[in-house]
């Protein structure tokens, strides 16, 4: 199996490349990203902007991959700005896509989606399944069910199945994601009236169901979800921030508050916080051989655990030795 | 008075402590269990006290019940105010479970709406009702109102049964009886109507056995 990782830049590729490394049955991984990879790896990496198309085609027809594991979808405020995070995810996708299939070997797709894809208008299941047809009411929503259609269309040419693993917001001390950096904040905005609950999904949990899907393609979506749910009030006081409560008038002002300190909010977190945001996922185990082991109550346990910034008076270390 | 480690209460929910110190620890600390429609566990326990003071109840057949796994309860109402709360005070004293009961409550404005899901309300939709019956819940279905004619059943709509069907959760009729405004309710469990049998059966043909079964539990209750 040759692997193409395109976002292979960000949490989720890098782990995917080191995890794959191990792998008898993968022959070679190239990764494609705007951003080095975080840490180190053993895959053959190429840096190229995704909207570079000449340069990303060259390569990925050089490469002939067997699978291609899209995660180039950039979510607002994660990595990039909302303008270029959407126009990184469509040239990206639409580069990559286009190349494997043209490149003729490939025989499965998995695509990093997420559960925003439902949408949560008013009367909208409150925990959809994958039963459920995506109506997406965000920006971000639309831009994954887009990528999600482009990469179905590429399975049809190619004749490959096409895995679209819909993850639930993914939060963690080491990854850049604009719902993390918001309960990290000293002083947390929360609906007053309601605080609904949200899920979420640890990047560990992420990379294995990553690496399920490439081992077993699913021709078709699957949510991937941690157990249980938070609210953003609860999330604050077990991180030991100030939770405040907000009413619909007030949300302008505690998202300008965010943005000056340093959280901007994108319309689908806001959305998040205001509407809830949850999926069934208890389709994974059963279809992809692999659940969470993480709830989401030990995600946000685990957000908040990140050693802060720990300032040593010098002499002290000897003396507390 | 025993110390229970935090951890095992987290692996046993029995072993939780619910007196009111402890509700108020895990509120302060944020450590408290809040599911995915919106139930608060905490809440629940915190408001018994107040519901066995509001409503006296006679529950008959609550043997039916189950411990663990799915179940939908296909309830009478008459105005429809007090029923899915007295039945959820059944279920909570007959099995110790949360009932999660479909209706308008859920989607009231104003904080309301918000207050009846941290108490299991849920919204009715068919792909919510699949998935609650997945997660292995016992869900509650409200007919339609019979405000002049209390002991006649209406129509039972066929697509919920459907999602029980699916899921195999068995179908439990309950004749919820009593006067809006009064403190004795009397709430009558069926005989469930198993889902579990071979071949296709037609939800159709369930909505009528289970209004068969509604009308004689109502008729009963008359005598």
């Amino acid at each position: 199996m040759k692997v193409l990782i395109t976002g292979m830049g960000g949490e989720l590729g890098t782990r995917l490349a080191n995890q794959l490394a191990d792998d008898p049955s993968v022959e070679a991984v190239m990764g494609l990203d705007i951003d080095p990879p975080r840490r180190r790896h053993s895959a053959e990496f190429h840096r190229v902007d995704p909207r570079d198309r000449d340069k990303a085609t060259a390569l990925i027809r050089g490469f002939e991959p067997t699978a291609l594991v899209h995660l180039g979808v950039y979510e607002p405020y994660a990595r990039s700005t909302p303008k270029s995070a959407v126009e990184r995810t469509a040239a990206g996708t639409l580069a990559a896509v286009s190349s494997a299939v043209d490149a003729g070997c490939l025989d499965r797709i998995i695509v990093r989606s997420g559960i925003e894809v439902y949408g949560r208008r008013r009367g909208a299941p409150v925990r959809p399944d994958e039963q459920v047809r995506p109506d997406p009411t965000t920006p971000f929503g639309h831009q994954l069910l887009q990528v999600e259609r482009v990469c179905i269309e590429g399975g049809l040419h190619a004749a490959a199945p096409v895995t679209c693993l819909r993850f639930a917001p993914l939060v963690g001390p080491s990854f850049p994601s604009p719902l993390g950096r918001y309960l990290r904040m000293p002083a947390v905005p929360f609906r007053a009236l309601g605080d609904p609950p949200f899920s979420l999904l640890h990047q560990n949990d992420a990379a294995a169901a990553l690496v399920a899907a490439l081992r077993r393609p699913v021709d078709g979506p699957v949510n991937v979800v941690g157990a249980g749910a938070v609210t953003a009030s609860q999330a604050a006081r077990v991180g030991r921030r100030i939770p405040v409560p907000t009413l619909a008038v007030g949300w302008p002002a505690a998202r300008l508050f965010s943005e000056f300190a340093g959280a901007p909010v994108p319309d689908h977190v806001h959305e998040l916080l205001t509407r809830g945001r949850v999926a069934d996922g208890s389709r994974a185990g059963e279809l992809l051989g692999v659940r969470p082991e993480r709830s989401t109550p030990e995600v946000v346990e685990e957000l908040y655990a990140w050693a802060e910034v720990v300032r040593v008076v010098s002499g002290t270390l000897d003396e507390a030795a | 008075m025993t110390v229970i480690d935090a951890e095992l209460a987290a692996l046993d929910p029995d072993l939780e402590r619910n007196d009111l110190p402890s509700i108020i620890g895990r509120r302060l600390s944020g450590r408290f269990t809040i599911d995915e429609w919106g139930l608060d566990r905490d809440l629940l326990t915190a408001i018994t006290p107040f519901v066995r003071a509001r409503w006296g109840l006679r529950i008959e057949g609550a043997e039916v019940l189950p411990e663990v796994g799915p179940a939908l309860l296909v309830h009478t109402r008459r105005i429809g105010i007090s029923e899915p709360g007295v039945l959820a005070a059944a279920v909570h004293r007959s099995t110790g479970r949360p009932l999660r009961a479909t209706g308008y409550f859920a989607s009231l404005p104003g904080p309301f709406g918000p207050l009846a899901r941290r108490l299991g309300a849920v919204p009715v939709g068919s792909a919510d009702l699949r998935s609650l019956l997945r997660a292995g819940e016992v869900v509650a279905l409200p007919l339609g109102r019979e405000v002049r004619q209390p002991f006649h059943v209406g129509p039972v709509p066929a697509t919920p049964l459907a999602a029980a069907l699916v899921a195999g959760a068995p179908i439990i009729p309950v004749a919820v009886l009593g006067v809006e405004l009064g403190r004795w309710w009397t709430v009558r469990f069926g005989r469930p109507i198993s889902t579990r049998r071979r071949g296709v059966v037609d939800p159709a043909d369930l909505a009528d056995v289970t209004r068969q079964r509604l009308q004689s539990l109502l008729t009963d209750a008359r005598r």
